[in-house]
C-alpha cells in the first residue's frame, strides 16, 4: 500500500469521524434543547397548578362581599375548571391567559368593596396569588428565551439538516393573552 | 484535576512502554514517539468533541431569574457575595474573596526536558451566593470547573502565612499562582440547581449514627446499664435513646445559632452544584460571550490540531520508511 493512499485513507476516516461526531453532538444538542422546553414547561405548571388550588379559595372569601362581581367570580371558576381540561400547551397557554385576565379584573374591582380589601384571608390569598404570577411571568420569560433558541437552532445550518432529518419541528412562544392586554375597566362610585 | 491525573498516569505508562519497544523489540525510539503521538492526536480529536458540546450546552441554555430558579440544570448571573460575616483572605495575595484557588509548582530539570510539576492544588471550598437583584442563591464550587483568570503570581510567597506548604523551606524554582472571585464581582454559574439536603432526614440519621456509635462504646454502654448485666435491656436502651435524641438536639441548637451568625439563610433551599445527572458545574468571571469564544477556539484547536497532529506522525512514519 503506498504512503499516498494511506494518507488518503487517514484523511477520509477523520472526515468520517468527524462528521458523525458533529451529527452526534447536534442531535445531542437538539434533544437536550426540546427536553429543557418540556421542562421549564413543567415548571410553569407546577406553579399553575399552586395558583389553581388558592383559587376556589378566593372566590369563596370574595363570594361573601362582591354580590354585583357574581360574573366575574364564575369566569374564574369556569376558567379553573376548563385549564383543568386542556391538554395541549397551547390551549393551556391561552386559558391560563384569559384567567390571568379575570384575576386582574377581580383584584382591580376589589378597590370598591373596603371591607373584602380589608379582610386578611382576603389579603394573605391575594399576596399568595400576586407573588406565583410574578414566578410564573419569569418562568414563561424562561420557556420563550428555551424556544426562541431551539426555534433558531432548528432553521440555522447546520442543525436545520439534522432538524429536518429527525423530525424536530418549531415549538410555539407562550402569548399574552388579549384578555390580559385589555385595561381594566374601574367605576369609581364617588358620592354625587 | 481528574484529567491531569489522567493525562500523566497515561504519560507514565507512555514512557515505559517506549523502553519496553525499545529494549525488547529493538523498535527505534522515533518510531514509537511517532506512534504515540499519532494516538495522542487522536485523542485530541475526541476531546475537540467534547469541548464543542459543552460550548454548544452553554449557548443553549436560558439564563434564569434567582427569583424563579427551578430544579435541575440552571444557568445564572450575577454578584457575587460572601456568606462569612469577615470577609474571606486569599492565601497569597491576601485580597478579599468570596472563593479562591490556588496552585503551587515547581520546575523540575530531568535530563531530557523541563518541566513546572504541580505540588499542590486548592480552593477555599466556601459556598458563596450569587444575586441577581430578583434573589439570591448559594452556590456550591466543590468539583467545579474553574474559569478565572490568574490574578496573583509570585515566586516568593509570604512564608509565615502560607497555608499550603508549612514545611517548605526553599522557594527557589517555585511558582504561587492564585485565583480568586472578589466581592460584588460578577459571576457565571452553570449547574445544577438542588434542594439542599432536608432538615428532618439529617436530624434522623445524625440520631441513628450516634446510637450505633454509642452502642460500640464500651463506657457508654456501662452508663446505661443499670442492671450491670453487661447488655442494654429494652428500658435501658430507650434510656439510651433518650440521652441520644436530647444531645443531638443540644448540638443542633449550638450549630443553628452559629449559622446564624454566618447568614447561612440561603441553606435552608436550594443550592447550585454539581449534579447527579449532569456532572457540569463552571464558575467563571468571565462573561459568557467570552466563555464561548474560548470554547470555540478550543474546539477548533483540538479537532483540527488533533488530526493534523495524526496526519503527520502518519507521514513521518511512512518517510522514515520509505527512507530506510
Amino acid at each position: 500500500m503506498s504512503a499516498g493512499l494511506i494518507v488518503f485513507l487517514v484523511i477520509t476516516g477523520f472526515l468520517v469521524v468527524g462528521l458523525i461526531g458533529y451529527f452526534i453532538t447536534i442531535y445531542n444538542g437538539l434533544v437536550r434543547l426540546r427536553r429543557n422546553l418540556k421542562r421549564n414547561w413543567s415548571n410553569i405548571d407546577v406553579l399553575l397548578k399552586q395558583r389553581h388550588d388558592e383559587l376556589p379559595k378566593l372566590v369563596s372569601v370574595c363570594e361573601g362581599y362582591m354580590k354585583y362581581e357574581r360574573e366575574t367570580l364564575e369566569k374564574i371558576t369556569s376558567l379553573r375548571s376548563t385549564y383543568l381540561g386542556a391538554r395541549t400547551v397551547g390551549e393551556k397557554s391561552r386559558v391560563e391567559g384569559e384567567l390571568a385576565g379575570a384575576l386582574k379584573t377581580l383584584f382591580a374591582v376589589v378597590e370598591k368593596y373596603p371591607d373584602l380589601k380589608a379582610d386578611q384571608r382576603f389579603a394573605q390569598l391575594q399576596e399568595r396569588i400576586s407573588f406565583l404570577e410574578n414566578q410564573i411571568a419569569d418562568r414563561r420569560e424562561l420557556y420563550n428565551e428555551s424556544v426562541n433558541i431551539y426555534n433558531i437552532r432548528i432553521n440555522q445550518i447546520p442543525d436545520k439538516f439534522v432538524a429536518s432529518s429527525c423530525n424536530f419541528t418549531v415549538e410555539e412562544l407562550l402569548k399574552v393573552a388579549e384578555a390580559e392586554r385589555k385595561d381594566v375597566k374601574i367605576q369609581f362610585n364617588f358620592p354625587k | 484535576m481528574d484529567n491531569k491525573k489522567t493525562v500523566a498516569i497515561v504519560f507514565i505508562v507512555l514512557m515505559v512502554a517506549t523502553g519496553i519497544a525499545e529494549d525488547i523489540f529493538q523498535i527505534n525510539r522515533d518510531v514509537v514517539w511517532a506512534i504515540i503521538m499519532a494516538a495522542f492526536g487522536i485523542y485530541l480529536f475526541f476531546q475537540g468533541f467534547v469541548s464543542l458540546n459543552r460550548k454548544r450546552l452553554i449557548q443553549n441554555i436560558p439564563t434564569s431569574k434567582i427569583s424563579a430558579l427551578a430544579l435541575g440544570l440552571v444557568e445564572v448571573i450575577g454578584r457575587a457575595l460572601r456568606i462569612t460575616p469577615k470577609p474571606l483572605k486569599s492565601p497569597y495575595a491576601k485580597a478579599d474573596c468570596v472563593f479562591y484557588h490556588y496552585k503551587v509548582e515547581q520546575f523540575v530539570r530531568t535530563q531530557r526536558n523541563a518541566y513546572w510539576q504541580v505540588i499542590s492544588e486548592g480552593s477555599s471550598g466556601l459556598p458563596f451566593y450569587v444575586d441577581d437583584k430578583t434573589g439570591k442563591v448559594l452556590v456550591d464550587p466543590n468539583e467545579a470547573k474553574i474559569n478565572l483568570e490568574t490574578r496573583y503570581i509570585s515566586s516568593s510567597p509570604d512564608k509565615k502565612q502560607s497555608i499550603v506548604n508549612p514545611l517548605m523551606v526553599s522557594t527557589r524554582n517555585m511558582k504561587y499562582s492564585e485565583s480568586y472571585i472578589m466581592p460584588n464581582e460578577n459571576v457565571y454559574v452553570l449547574g445544577t440547581a438542588k434542594k439542599t439536603r432536608d432538615y428532618v432526614t439529617e436530624h434522623q440519621e445524625k440520631i441513628e449514627k450516634r446510637i450505633s456509635d454509642w452502642m460500640k462504646n464500651p463506657e457508654k454502654i456501662k452508663e446505661f446499664d443499670a442492671t450491670n448485666t453487661g447488655w442494654l435491656d429494652d428500658v435501658e436502651y430507650f434510656n439510651m435513646r433518650q440521652k441520644v435524641v436530647v444531645t443531638v438536639n443540644q448540638e443542633e441548637q449550638e450549630e443553628k445559632q452559629v449559622q446564624v451568625k454566618t447568614d447561612l439563610s440561603g441553606l435552608a433551599d436550594v443550592m447550585i452544584g454539581k449534579g447527579e445527572e449532569e456532572k457540569i458545574l463552571i464558575i467563571s468571571n468571565k462573561s459568557e460571550k467570552e466563555i464561548i469564544s474560548n470554547l470555540r477556539g478550543k474546539t477548533f484547536l483540538l479537532i483540527y490540531g488533533g488530526a493534523f497532529l495524526t496526519l503527520a506522525m502518519i507521514i513521518y512514519l511512512f518517510t522514515k520508511q520509505g527512507g530506510k
